[in-house]
Parts: structure tokens; C-alpha cells; sequence
């Protein structure tokens, strides 16, 4: 059985790299007067065979004062108990493929409010008004062989124009391709994953 | 429900007994005493607001009032001086530099902690450490040319050693992560682990600036206040509840159990903030120079608005009216009184005649775009200043505190009790010596100590060729020299410095050992000591030990001063012109720190072309003993290892031999006569031999052979080798041997011949009979000294020494010397580009004029057409929009690089170095096959061993059929320092980079590697070690090192294993030759060329 521990975190007020990426997307990127809303946290995830020592420790992550700061960050402590080898392991799939729909798991301990709500809506908050589409991205550094696998997790909120053209402007601003098309991610040195909710 | 905010609440403090008012204080987060709430009623002749008990909470806290200690610095300290000008009156002292082209400079520095936040936030902690101390000097309207640390931490081994090192290791982050991106170079500090340490790390922070006299402004509301009217403006981040109450927590002894609540007092830093805020206050300074008006200017620290406003107004006379409703502050509720006393970081408070408040705000908010770089930062008007003396602070029309400003700013007294003197420790007697033949192995053990070995792990992190005005970096000599004044021979020499040990075993020994030990570091290369600043830690001082022991720490530091006396002025006192009290440092265990007075001195450097690196430079080349090590061996790292020799007293400093042997020693450097100098210090005699031969990574080739004078036959050899009494090891070049010898002998000194440098990579030592005492290979003594500390900070895939070394280019091809660049017309127009957060404009530009370009910064925030106007584009270095997304790529939407990539198509030259080159690559300029595309990545360095931000001096080669015109011509070996976090060119493909080698778009790569990129000198594991590329037309170059930091010869480090090091060597006492041409000239010369 193979256990997947996450440590999540985000802004309790602003977070300027979302607001400066909101900005930058609308203002130069092509369909980026869709964005209606940008919205990030950082994850920091190791795993383990449960019959081994964990090779790290949210405790210590939280404690060591290098990932949380309680003066503005909320956190959450996820785990995720399965057969299945992470997401994150080398080999797997990177490139825009889904992200596993169990990631990252149940809550164990956490500071975020809205308690009846999925994690990832705790953390990234929902959907503002009917008929946006949602699409989370988690990106991640690729070769990256430490125990701690650290990135980010982005959530794109986008106004309605049709489920196919949400995928397809999502994707576009998310990946870096030129001056005009994408920011998020560098596919060039990071890997990302996509999970599309699609419009409430 | 609606918000009830208490601010406005009048508290009737005397309806409370003491236990019920102190549990009201608790309550409130208040750490005020009973009797002290009740002395605020007294002086305001009413029941206070909740907010006027928060403001004074914060006024009579220790850190803020020095209530404990000010008697004592007052009787014992000396202050003034023919040079001081501006004493410890304000943030920050003033003495004088000098006069460089009619203008007259001072350098201003001051000293702080940051104690308690690091032991609870090590990043955060340490980060705002540096960015209070840099306002410091900021405020006093000076640049910040120089930052020091001072780290003291617990023991790295046994139990609970992960956690400590763990608080290690995030204090260095957060200095790199907060110190590198304002610009600001890292001239030095020193680091000691030791078990009192565990629970309460202490992170000191020292700050140097240099500022022209008549530029000088002060944290007062000038005099002219009283012929026109005067605004108060606030600057900066919205206000909001982080670090709320941190004055009184700095005031408080630490309490573990209280964890969540401690890191809410710690401050929430933002670098990139402070340097957009540093770039536009020097507009504004300049705006009011060029006005010919005065203003009034003070950082935000402990007290926030409160204490900024009621402060400004007292130091000038005046009085003020403060509205909190003008007030930017962050989303949410924020009550009134923390609005006016929080500690949010990132803030200036000015005051300025009301005629050119306008124009202020400005300058802020239009040039600099505040308001779109940091959700609600802004400048704002939120008072004036009045002349009845009375400060008011309100909300609107409702009023929070009024009363006399002096009330508020006069602050409490205490006279502490002082425990009378230990009795004497018993230390006459000498210890029983182990066998002989011990020695070596116990050098060893020295050598692989944590508070001796090797710091280059820590300082590697840490970008001290910022500026460009860097002479002597850490690691290369005892003290950091800085060059500030560009085409001036006038230098900066700058140490800091304290013993623990000798803390724990006689506080006035240390105190006095602190201050001599700075000022020999600083006399190393050639500095006159002119000032020193104190940073004081100490645990309780309501008990009457630890107050003896400050007492005592004070007294010794007062007498070193006036012993050792302003050498460039003699018989006065050395002056203390700033300085920080820290108490309280000590757990609820009851278990305080080592008594620990930390001293940095500041030197005048006559000429800095004669500073030299301690590293042996020529075998041959004569060593001798500057004073001499003595039998008292307490307090020494020899002792602390576990070894006895010596008596077990701790060693007093002779002032008067001191003074004689820094005199001397200062003389010999500015006549050029050595080659090199070290303070025998920690660990004595054999360990200033040791790294005075290892030099830089993987060079240690010169040894010496040594033999134990004859004069100190009356010590045992370990005596000899492992006194920490303080002295000095001399070499000199044969040639000099005779007029260093009379100059010797005429001073006064003690002084004797130790032996010679020589040409075999071992270190021989015998006593004055010629037996020989110990003799180790260097090979052996570097793996101690490098591993000792860096096994235990690296991460954990660190390789062994032997797989980590880096290749030798001392046969590197040696170019000649660059030729001046000879220009036909005008001078080709350069635009340096400002982004916020680049942090490398000024000195791109120096290097583009100097290599015969005109140089013009082009902020970000002007019209993009304006840019067609140019020649030729330098994208510099630096953090820009704080690496927000990803390092480079807000920048690259910016609509700036849509007119570059329109002059880069047009064939112009662009040439974008680290951040800048970053920036190009995310824009698609480089390598630009399809323009416009982004078709590499520079990602997070990957090296084995260590993580984040690294820096040092690299060599390059062109790529084999490279097409970058700025190659042509270029050198085949080309030295150039990195400092970077993400310089790691990558391709989810590698394959795609030999693609790009094909298509010759390679420009540049790390030399010493093999066919595939891969070996050591490779820095952070660039795909085929590529350290930049082009574009097809050759006329873009996108490299991360700098070579705006080797534009001139003095840049180079002495101790560079390759041709330049020769040739920087060989410069050594030449100021002008110095001064022309280093290694990255040339590619500058070619970008001027190339429009």
C-alpha cells in the first residue's frame, strides 16, 4: 500500500504571483480576456510504501518555517492510502494528461475554512457565478528525483463560451508557448496536469 | 455582527489589582507591566486608549527604549570623534569617508538583530532582519553598499540537532533570498554553533552605506518645518497585522510552548518591494536635492506608523496630526491601533513641504507604479506637521492619542541590579600536554571544527559582486573591501566579530576581544579602523548576573575603543556610532545565551589596489608573526575540542600591543609591501597557516615551512600553534623582506620571523631547534577544513571532496589584454532596461560607458516607442517582478520586449545577462529560431549537494561554430562570475540542444566539462553546460553570468586559478591599471560595437 502525503498551502490574502499572472494573462495573452479568475497554492508531496519510514515529514515542513507561515498561509495536510504508484514518480505521465481525481487525498489536519466543501475548493475557493468552467493545473519541476516534490496548483476560472473552446483557451493560457499564448507553465522544465471540471 | 473595534476604548487601569491589569495587558497582546500602564496614566493625566497602551507597549519595550541598558552605554561608551558625523543619535552613524572630486562622503553603517523572529521564522526572521537594518541607512539617504552577518546557532550534533540545523540552514535562505535580490552585496560575518545557541539562534545583521555629506538626510522634521508647511507621507506595503507587537516580543524571553502566537509577531519580508522602493526613493532624494528643500526621512520598524510619526516630529521640535483613514491597509479588518502600531515591513514614513507632496506621490505611484506591483502598496499623505508639540493620531474625526510627543518618545528608565564579580577563574596552572606526536591529528580535528571550518557552503549562497564595486569578497580575506566611489583609490574595509567561548568564560574579555579582533581583520587589508557598531546579546537583564555580565561586555568594549584609539587620528577614541541592545535571549527553561557582544568595525582604506587576499600568492615569499599567542588557552577552540595545553585562563587583549601591531600591520599593507595577511584567531597559529595555503576551491598548492621562534621558547609548541591570543601571519615578497623587517622593528610591535612559503603542497612546522613539531599535506587539511562544515549544511547528495573538485585553468589560453574601445562619431546610445526588480542597472550601465557606449536606464514604465531610438539593449540582472510565475516571465509579456524583438529582427544587438537573459529566453529572443516562440527553459540550478541561489566565479569557452557576433573576436577562455537560482538551460528533449549546437545558436558554455556538458564546472547542470545562446542572427546573446562584474580588472579575485588571476595579481598595488579592463570587457566592447 503506497501513502501519499501532501502539504498544502495558500494565501489567506493576496497571493501576488496569482494577481501579477491574472494581470499579465488578460492584458497580453491571446483569450485571456476569459480569465475570470486566477487562483494558486503550493503543494509539497513525498510518498512512501507504508511499511517503510516516510522520507519526510509535514510536521517538519510545517514547523521549519520554509513553506508556512501562519501570518498568511492557510495549509492542509492531505494523504491519499492506495495501490496505485504516485502521479509524481518518474515515468509518468506529465504533459497535460489528467490529474488523478483522488489527488490529494483526505484532510487530515487543516486551517481552511468551509469544511462541506472538496479540498481543492477549500484551498482554490469555486466557481463564481453558473456557467464558468474550472480547470486545476498542477505543475511541477520534471527531473526532479528528491524525495520532496514541490510545485504549484493553479485553478483557471473562465466564462462561458462552450466546453470544447474552455478546454482549448485553458490550455492556451496555461502553457508558454510565445509572446502571446501562455504563462503558467514553461513545458520546457516543468511538467503539468489538468483536471477540468468543466461549467457548473 | 459589525466590527467593535477597542482601539478607541479608554482603559481604566486602575480598576484592575496588578494580576487582573496584567492579565488585561496579556489579553491585548500587550507586554506592558502593571506599574508601567499605570505610569502611561500618570504622564497623560487620564485613563489611555487601548491604542495609547499599544503604542507605548511598543515605545518602552527594551528594543525600542533600551530601558535597561542605556545608563550603562552612556557611562562606559565612547561616541565622538574628529570623524564621527552623525553619532548614535539616529538609525544609523555617519563618519567620514573622504573627498572624492569636491564632494565629501561619509560611510554610513548600523547594527542589528533579529533573534527571536529567526529562532521561530528562520526565513522570514533573518530576511527582515536585513531588509530593517538596510532602511537604516537607507533613511539617512545613503546606498546600501554592504551587508554583514553575524549568525550564532546550537550545537549541530546530538539530539534535536536536525531541528537546529534545520534553523541554520533557512537563516542562510532567507539572507540570500531577502539579501541578494535588493542589490545590496555581502561583504562578510562569521558563524559559531554553540549548545547555549539551541533554543535561541542569534541572527545579527550589519548594514554599510556611503552617502555624500550634504545629501545626508535625517529622521527629523527639518527646521524649515516652522517657514512653510510639511505633509507626512507614508510609503510602501498596506498596512496589516503582520508583525504586530514584535518590538515587545523581541522584549521577551522566548517561549516554546507559545509557538503559533511568536511566529504571528514576525514580519512578513518582501525584497523585491524594497528595491522598486529603493530605486524610487533615490528619485525622490534626487527630486528634493534638485529642489533644494529638506526632508524628513525614517524607515517603519518596531512602533510602525505611531512610532515613525511621533519620532519624526520630536527630533525636529514639532508636532503632528496623523489620519489613520488615509491609511493604506490590506484587505480585511484591520483595527485602528494596529493600523497605527504594527510592524508591516517594506515601509518609509517621509516628511516633505506640502508645495511637493504632489509630486512625491508621483514619483511613487505614477513612475514607479507602486499600485501595480503589490496589491495596495502605494504612497499616500496621512498628516502634517504642527508646531504646538502635540501629537494626534485619529481616525477621522475620532481620536486615538493625544499628548505631548515627548511623552510618547522620552521612554522609561531602569537601573538594573549587577551581581558583583565571579571570583577569579584559577587558571595559572598549565594543563598535562598529550604526547607530541598528537598534534597533527588535533590540527585536523581543529580544522573540520563547525566554528572553524570552511564557510564557503554558507557564503556561496550569499551574491557579494552586486554593485560591482567589490574588491575582496568572503572566504578571500578577514575583512570585505568595497571600491564605492568608481575612479576613486578610496576604499571601505568592513568586519564583524564576537566569541562566544570567551562570552561564556570572562564578558569583558569578549567585549574587548570583539573590538580587536574586528580591527585587526580590517588592518588585514590595509584598513584604518574608523568607527565600530555593537550588536549587545544577552539573556535577562533583570537578573543580576546576566546584567553583570552585559555590564562587563560594555566596559570591554569601551576600554578596547579607547585602547586601541582612531588610528587615522591618534589619541582619540575609536568611536561607537550605532548600535542594538538584545536581552531577553533566553528560553522559558530559563537557559540564556553565551554572552555574546558582536562588534563590526568600519576602516578607511587608503588606497584599495593594495588590499590582498590572505592566500599565499608566491612560494619564496618570507612569513612572519605581527604580536605573539600567549599560554592562556582558555576559551579556545583547542579547549572547547576536548584537548588541553596552556593555562585554562581566558587570554585578556594587551591594548597597547594590539594597537601597535594594527598600526604597523595597516602601514605594511599601504605601502604595498605584502603580499598577503591573516589574523591568527580561532584555532591560532595552525589554522591561519592552513587557510592562508588552501586559498579558493581545489588550488591549494603553495605550503610553507615554519619554524617556531625563538622568542617564544617560553610556550609549548601546541601553545604556539593553538593560541587565540591574536596576532597577525605576514608574508612578503623577498624583495621587501629588509624594509618590512625595519619597519618592524621601529614600531613597537612584537614580531619575529615564522619561516617561508614554499613550492610543495604540505605545511612543515618545527620549534626554534629546528625539531620538527607537526607537518600535514594540504590535501589532508583541506578535507578537514571543507568537509567540517558542508557535510553538515549541504543536502544530503553531497559527493565526496575528491568527486566535487573543480578543474584548474591556470593554462587556461591567456588573451592579451583588452584594448580601449576606439570609436569613430558619437557615442552609440545604450538602453539598459529597468524592470522593478532588477537589481544590476547601475553598474550595466557603468560598464556600457566604459566600454565606449552611452549608457541610458529605461524604466519599465516608459512609452515602448521611445526604444526605437536606441542602438543597442542590455537586459541586466536581478529578480524581475520578484521571479512571480517563474523567473523571467512577466517580463517577457511586457510590451517593452515586443519593441525589442522588434529591434532584435532589425539586427540591433540585445544582450540580456542572468535574469536579463531569462527574460529573453521566455520571450523568444533567444534562441529564436522561430521568433517570438519559447523554445528552452532556464530552470532551477541542479548540482549536487546543494539547492537555490549560487555564486562564483566560472569560466567560459565559446561554442565551435557558434554564429554570435559578439563572439567574434571573443577570447577562447573567458572568466566571469554566476549568481543565479535558476541558470539551468533545459529542454524536456535534450537532444534539442545539440539540435541548437548544429545550428550554431550555442553561444557560450562552462569550460572544464566533458563532451557532454557533465563534470563540476558545470554550475547548475545546463544541458551540454551551455551558459548562453544566440539567435540565427547572431545578434542577440543570452548569458546568465555577469560579465558586467568582470568589466574591470580589480573584479577579478586575486586568488582566480586561470591567466586573470596572474594578470589581477600582478596589477596589485596599481590602482589605474586596476581600473582598465577585465575579462567581460570585451563583451561589452562588442555590444557597443555591434550598434
Amino acid at each position: 500500500m503506497i501513502i501519499q502525503s501532501t502539504l498544502l498551502t495558500c494565501h489567506k490574502g493576496v497571493d501576488l504571483h496569482a494577481e501579477t499572472a491574472s494581470r499579465v494573462m488578460r492584458a497580453a495573452l491571446d483569450g485571456g480576456s476569459r480569465l475570470a479568475a486566477l487562483r494558486r497554492a503550493e503543494f509539497h508531496a513525498f510518498w512512501h510504501d507504508q511499511d517503510e519510514p516516510a522520507p519526510e515529514s509535514v510536521a517538519r515542513l510545517l514547523g521549519v518555517g520554509r513553506f508556512f507561515n501562519p501570518n498568511k498561509h492557510h495549509y492542509a495536510h492531505c494523504e491519499l492510502v492506495g495501490a496505485a504508484q504516485p502521479w509524481f514518480r518518474r515515468g509518468a505521465p506529465r504533459q497535460g494528461e489528467p490529474l488523478p481525481s483522488g489527488w490529494p487525498g483526505e484532510i487530515l489536519e487543516t486551517d481552511l475554512p468551509d469544511a462541506d466543501s472538496s479540498p481543492l475548493d477549500r484551498l482554490l475557493g469555486g466557481p463564481t457565478s453558473a456557467g464558468q468552467a474550472v480547470f486545476d493545473v498542477c505543475a511541477f519541476p520534471l527531473g526532479e528525483e528528491g524525495p520532496l516534490l514541490s510545485g504549484v496548483l493553479w485553478r483557471l476560472v473562465l466564462d462561458p463560451e462552450g466546453p470544447d473552446a474552455a478546454a482549448d483557451a485553458a490550455r492556451s493560457l496555461i502553457v508558454a508557448r510565445g509572446a502571446r499564448e501562455g504563462l503558467l507553465v514553461n513545458p520546457h522544465m516543468q511538467g503539468w496536469l489538468l483536471n477540468e471540471r468543466g461549467a457548473a | 455582527m459589525a466590527f467593535q473595534d477597542e482601539s478607541f476604548d479608554r482603559v481604566d487601569v486602575n480598576a484592575h489589582d496588578d494580576a487582573g491589569l496584567k492579565d488585561f495587558l496579556r489579553t491585548h497582546g500587550l507586554t506592558l507591566a502593571p506599574a508601567e500602564a499605570r505610569r502611561v496614566a500618570e504622564l497623560l493625566g487620564r485613563d489611555p486608549t487601548l491604542t495609547e497602551l499599544t503604542l507605548f507597549d511598543t515605545m518602552w519595550s527594551e528594543h525600542c527604549s533600551y530601558k535597561s541598558s542605556r545608563p550603562t552605554l552612556k557611562e562606559f561608551l565612547p561616541t565622538t570623534g574628529s570623524n564621527v558625523i552623525v553619532g548614535p543619535v539616529e538609525d544609523a552613524g555617519i563618519v567620514d569617508f573622504g573627498t572624492v572630486d569636491g564632494v565629501r562622503y561619509g560611510i554610513v553603517f548600523a547594527h542589528e538583530s533579529h533573534n527571536h523572529p529567526s529562532q521561530v521564522m528562520p526565513v522570514e526572521g533573518a530576511a527582515t532582519g536585513i531588509g530593517g537594518i538596510v532602511r537604516d541607512v537607507y533613511c539617512m539617504g545613503a546606498e546600501v553598499i554592504g551587508v554583514l552577518d553575524p549568525l550564532r546557532f546550537g550545537w549541530p550534533e546530538g539530539e534535536g540537532a536536525a531541528h537546529r540545523l534545520d534553523i541554520a540552514r533557512q537563516v542562510v535562505t532567507g539572507i540570500w533570498e531577502y539579501g541578494n535580490p535588493i542589490g545590496v552585496p555581502n561583504l562578510g560575518g562569521d558563524v559559531y554553533f554553540h549548545p547555549s545557541f539551541d533554543e535561541n539562534c542569534l541572527v545579527n545583521v550589519v548594514a554599510v552605506g556611503l552617502v555624500p555629506v550634504d545629501g545626508i538626510t535625517h529622521s527629523a522634521v527639518p527646521p524649515q518645518a516652522k517657514d512653510e508647511p510639511y505633509d507626512l507621507i507614508l510609503v510602501g506595503k498596506p498596512t496589516d497585522w503582520s508583525g504586530m507587537g514584535g518590538a515587545a516580543f523581541a522584549s521577551a524571553t522566548l517561549d516554546a510552548a507559545a509557538a503559533t502566537e511568536n511566529k504571528g509577531s514576525v514580519q512578513v519580508p518582501d525584497p523585491f518591494l524594497k528595491r522598486v522602493l529603493t530605486v524610487a526613493n533615490q528619485a525622490v532624494l534626487e527630486m528634493a536635492r534638485a529642489e533644494g528643500v529638506v526632508i524628513g526621512f525614517k524607515d517603519l520598524g518596531a512602533g510602525g506608523i505611531s512610532c515613525v510619526t511621533s519620532e519624526l516630529a520630536d527630533a525636529g521640535g514639532f508636532g503632528c496630526d496623523v489620519d489613520l483613514g488615509e491609511v493604506h491597509v490590506a484587505a480585511g479588518v484591520v483595527p485602528a491601533r494596529v493600523v497605527a502600531c504594527s510592524e508591516t515591513q517594506e515601509r518609509y514614513g517621509l516628511a516633505v513641504p506640502a508645495r511637493l507632496t504632489d509630486r512625491v506621490l508621483e514619483i511613487y505611484n505614477r513612475d514607479f507604479a507602486l499600485p501595480s506591483l503589490y496589491e495596495g502598496a502605494c504612497a499616500r499623505r496621512i498628516g502634517k506637521v504642527t508646531d504646538d508639540g502635540v501629537y494626534r493620531l485619529r481616525m477621522g474625526d475620532r481620536l486615538l492619542c493625544e499628548a505631548p510627543v515627548s511623552t510618547i518618545t522620552t521612554g522609561v528608565r531602569y537601573d538594573r541590579e549587577s551581581a558583583p564579580p565571579p571570583p577569579p577563574v584559577d587558571g595559572d596552572a598549565r594543563g598535562p600536554e598529550a604526547p607530541a606526536a598528537a598534534i597533527g591529528d588535533e590540527w585536523l580535528v581543529l580544522l573540520g571544527h563547525p566554528n572553524i571550518a570552511s564557510r564557503e557552503q554558507l557564503y556561496r549562497h550569499y551574491d557579494s559582486d552586486v554593485r560591482g564595486c567589490t574588491v575582496l569578497a568572503p572566504g578571500a580575506a578577514d575583512a570585505g573591501v568595497v571600491a564605492p566611489v568608481p575612479g576613486s583609490s578610496l576604499g571601505v574595509a568592513v568586519s564583524a566579530d564576537g566569541n562566544p567561548l570567551l562570552g561564556l568564560a570572562d564578558a569583558y574579555a569578549a567585549g574587548a576581544a570583539a573590538v580587536v579582533e574586528a580591527c585587526r581583520n580590517v588592518a588585514c587589508v590595509g584598513g584604518r579602523p574608523a568607527a565600530i557598531t555593537d550588536c549587545l546579546n544577552f539573556g535577562n537583564p533583570e537578573l543580576p548576573e546576566v546584567f553583570r555580565q552585559f555590564r562587563d561586555a560594555v566596559r570591554g568594549i569601551a576600554d578596547a575603543c579607547r585602547g586601541l584609539g582612531l588610528h587615522a587620528r591618534g589619541g582619540e577614541a575609536l568611536p561607537v556610532v550605532s548600535g542594538n541592545v538584545s536581552f531577553y535571549n533566553q528560553s522559558s527553561s530559563g537557559r540564556s545565551v553565551a554572552p555574546s557582544p558582536i562588534v563590526a568595525c568600519v576602516g578607511n582604506v587608503a588606497d584599495w589596489s593594495r588590499c590582498r587576499s590572505m592566500h599565499f600568492k608566491a612560494a619564496g615569499d618570507r612569513l612572519y608573526a605581527v604580536g605573539a599567542p600567549s599560554d592562556a588557552l582558555g576559551a579556545s577552540a583547542y579547549r572547547e575540542a576536548g584537548f588541553v595545553a596552556g593555562r585554562a585562563a581566558a587570554p585578556r587583549p594587551d591594548l597597547e600591543a594590539a594597537r601597535r601591531e594594527i598600526d604597523v600591520v595597516c602601514s605594511l599593507v599601504e605601502k604595498g609591501l605584502v603580499t598577503a595577511v591573516h589574523d591568527a584567531s580561532d584555532g591560532g597559529l595552525a589554522v591561519a597557516l592552513s587557510e592562508m595555503a588552501l586559498g579558493l576551491e581545489g588550488q591549494a598548492a603553495l605550503g610553507a615551512e615554519v619554524t617556531l621562534p625563538a622568542a617564544w621558547s617560553d610556550l609549548t609548541p601546541r601553545e604556539c600553534l593553538f593560541s587565540e591570543r591574536g596576532f597577525f601571519v605576514v608574508a612578503v615578497a623577498p624583495e621587501s623582506a629588509d624594509e618590512v623587517e625595519g619597519r618592524l622593528a621601529a614600531s613597537g610591535a612584537a614580531w619575529a620571523p615564522l619561516g617561508r612559503v614554499v613550492d610543495d603542497p604540505s605545511i612543515a612546522i618545527g620549534d626554534a631547534g629546528g625539531a620538527p613539531v607537526a607537518a600535514l599535506p594540504l590535501a589532508r587539511l583541506e578535507s578537514a577544513w571543507r568537509e567540517g562544515l558542508t557535510r553538515l549544511m549541504a543536502t544530503r547528495d553531497l559527493p565526496d571532496l575528491d568527486a566535487r573538485r573543480l578543474p584548474s585553468f591556470a593554462a587556461a589560453p591567456e588573451a592579451p589584454a583588452p584594448a580601449p574601445t576606439v570609436l569613430k562619431g558619437a557615442r552609440p546610445r545604450v538602453a539598459v532596461l529597468q524592470f522593478p526588480g532588477l537589481n544590476c542597472e547601475a553598474e550595466s550601465a557603468r560598464a556600457v560607458d566604459f566600454a565606449g557606449g552611452a549608457a541610458e536606464i529605461f524604466r519599465w514604465t516608459r512609452p515602448a516607442q521611445e526604444l526605437a531610438a536606441f542602438d543597442g539593449f542590455l537586459v541586466p540582472g536581478g529578480f524581475s517582478y520578484q521571479d512571480r510565475v517563474r523567473a523571467g516571465s512577466v517580463a517577457a509579456k511586457d510590451g517593452l520586449m515586443a519593441a525589442l524583438q522588434d529591434a532584435a529582427a532589425a539586427g540591433k544587438p540585445v544582450l540580456g545577462v542572468c535574469n536579463g537573459c531569462q527574460i529573453l529566453v521566455e520571450a523568444g529572443l533567444a534562441p529564436g529560431r522561430e521568433a517570438g516562440v519559447v523554445e528552452v527553459a532556464v530552470a532551477p540550478n541542479r548540482y549536487p549537494g546543494r539547492r537555490g541561489y549560487h555564486a562564483r566565479w566560472v569560466v567560459l569557452e565559446p561554442v565551435p561554430g557558434n554564429r554570435c557576433r559578439f563572439l567574434e573576436g571573443a577570447p577562447l577562455s573567458l572568466p566571469v562570475p554566476i549568481a543565479h537560482a535558476e541558470g539551468r538551460f533545459t529542454h524536456e528533449d535534450p537532444g534539442f540542444f545539440t539540435l541548437l549546437g548544429q545550428e550554431g545558436l550555442l553561444a557560450l558554455r562552462y569550460a572544464g566539462v566533458d563532451a557532454d556538458g557533465r563534470g563540476t564546472a558545470n554550475p547548475n547542470g545546463s544541458l551540454l553546460a551551455t551558459a548562453a545562446l544566440t539567435n540565427p542572427g547572431g545578434n542577440v546573446l543570452a548569458m546568465m553570468p555577469h560579465p558586467e562584474r568582470a568589466t574591470w580588472l580589480f573584479q577579478v579575485p586575486e586568488d582566480l586559478d586561470h591567466p586573470w588571476g596572474r594578470r589581477r595579481r600582478d596589477a596589485a598595488g596599481d590602482v589605474q591599471a586596476l581600473q582598465g579592463a577585465g575579462p567581460g570587457f570585451v563583451l561589452m566592447t562588442r555590444l557597443v560595437e555591434l550598434c
